[in-house]
């Protein structure tokens, strides 16, 4: 694609994103996103040719990114604790980075094609595993302490997935402040009784 | 089919029917997604009759995420008004009450947190008001369980948001046939926000 070709593919994905968000992927017509991203409608389907692609390749997009960031932080280190600790950091700060597409994410997802769903699922899933294999060797090497592990992994990434519904000015200012202070109630609810939390109850 | 047995049935207003069947509407297609024609279509009423009883789609969304967040507040409230001056107890009792209120009425409840954007200012800022007091409430029970020393966390405040976090987001995964029953679910979210706090 030329140069003008990607920065139109690109301003279409700004437009289409603005849109869905806005007025939901029902309420977007692809006459929308064109009138957005100062195109024509033709122009607009030789990049992508439906509504549906574009809703598609934004989520995949997002979800690729977002299982990149987390799997960098777990190489960080070995030990688990941190681990857990640097990954619940890197997902937090990644949702409140990426709220607009996370939002239009979980709000219409149900509108993808099954194979396209699917996709997206398993990503999901790889999201969830790479966090509940961290939980797992943390349990069984005695390091954490939690009966229900599948329903700990579930919380800990649904308070630091819902950080983007409900949080205040001072948190916008201060995104990593906010990840370390959910990093710190994550290791909580695994029971690691160790530091970064000394105080051994 | 089996017969609906001749026993009365409550009466259902028409305001009843209108309110399920935009819940059903929004649940599907989402707010914007959904037309006031295709309200009244699955309401089973007139265009005109719908706009007699509510003057828009709006006005319907905003009384489905104000009742239903007027009713997890108030549900809240009550939980820790019934529960011994205590502040774990006090937690436990939010939490129970939390996630019973959003299972017993989970669909509303989707709509509610995922639609929430789509109202207008005035009522977004209401509703904001709303959530925010129950995220008080916790703060507030926390608190004193730090003063007190049974709990032990540095920011009361980010412990309260994540505890309702986790447990909001269950309406969009909960499968009333699925393994756990809401009690036993209820119970295990109980546990996780007490060992989030480090009760002892």
């Amino acid at each position: 694609m030329s140069q003008s070709g990607n920065e139109s593919a690109a301003a279409v994905r700004t437009a289409a994103l603005a849109s869905f968000s806005e007025l939901g992927y029902h309420g977007t017509s692809v006459r929308e996103i064109a009138r957005r991203s100062r195109l024509s409608v033709a122009a607009l389907y030789h990049h992508f040719p439906s509504k549906e692609l574009l809703l598609t390749e934004l989520i995949n997009h997002y979800m690729d990114d977002l299982l990149e960031a987390i799997g960098t932080a777990a190489e960080e280190t070995t030990d688990l604790a941190t681990k857990l600790l640097n990954v619940v950091k890197a997902h937090v700060q990644f949702h409140l980075e990426r709220r607009e597409e996370g939002r239009v994410g979980n709000a219409e997802l149900s509108r993808l094609g099954p194979d396209a769903r699917t996709e997206v699922l398993r990503k999901r899933s790889a999201e969830r595993q790479l966090f509940q294999e961290i939980v797992d060797q943390g349990v069984d090497q005695k390091v954490f302490a939690v009966a229900h592990r599948r329903e700990a992994v579930r919380a800990i990434l649904e308070m630091s997935t819902a950080v983007l519904d409900l949080y205040d000015e001072a948190d916008r200012r201060d995104p990593a402040r906010l990840a370390n202070s959910y990093g710190r109630l994550a290791l909580n609810v695994v029971g690691y009784a160790g530091t970064p939390d000394p105080a051994r109850r | 089919m089996q017969k609906q047995p001749p026993v009365e049935s409550p009466p259902v207003s028409s305001i009843d029917v209108i309110r399920n069947a935009a819940l059903s509407a929004f649940n599907e297609l989402g707010y914007h997604g959904t037309s006031t024609r295709e309200i009244s279509k699955r309401a089973g009423i007139g265009v005109a009759t719908l706009y007699h009883h509510f003057s828009s789609k709006q006005v319907i969304l905003v009384d489905l995420v104000t009742t239903f967040f007027s009713g997890l507040l108030e549900g809240v409230d009550a939980a820790v008004e019934a529960a011994p001056d205590d502040p774990r107890a006090q937690l436990e009792a939010c939490v129970r009450e939390h996630i019973r209120f959003s299972i017993a009425h989970q669909s509303d409840g989707f709509v509610a947190v995922r639609d929430f954007r789509s109202l207008n200012d005035a009522t977004m800022k209401k509703v904001l008001e709303q959530r925010v007091s129950e995220q008080r409430l916790f703060e507030q029970i926390i608190r004193r369980g730090v003063r007190s020393g049974v709990f032990d966390v540095d920011r009361p405040t980010d412990a309260a948001r994540a505890i309702i976090q986790m447990c909001t987001a269950v309406m969009s995964w909960y499968q009333p046939d699925g393994n756990r029953t809401a009690e036993e679910l209820a119970e295990i979210y109980v546990e996780l926000s007490c060992r989030l706090v480090r009760a002892t």
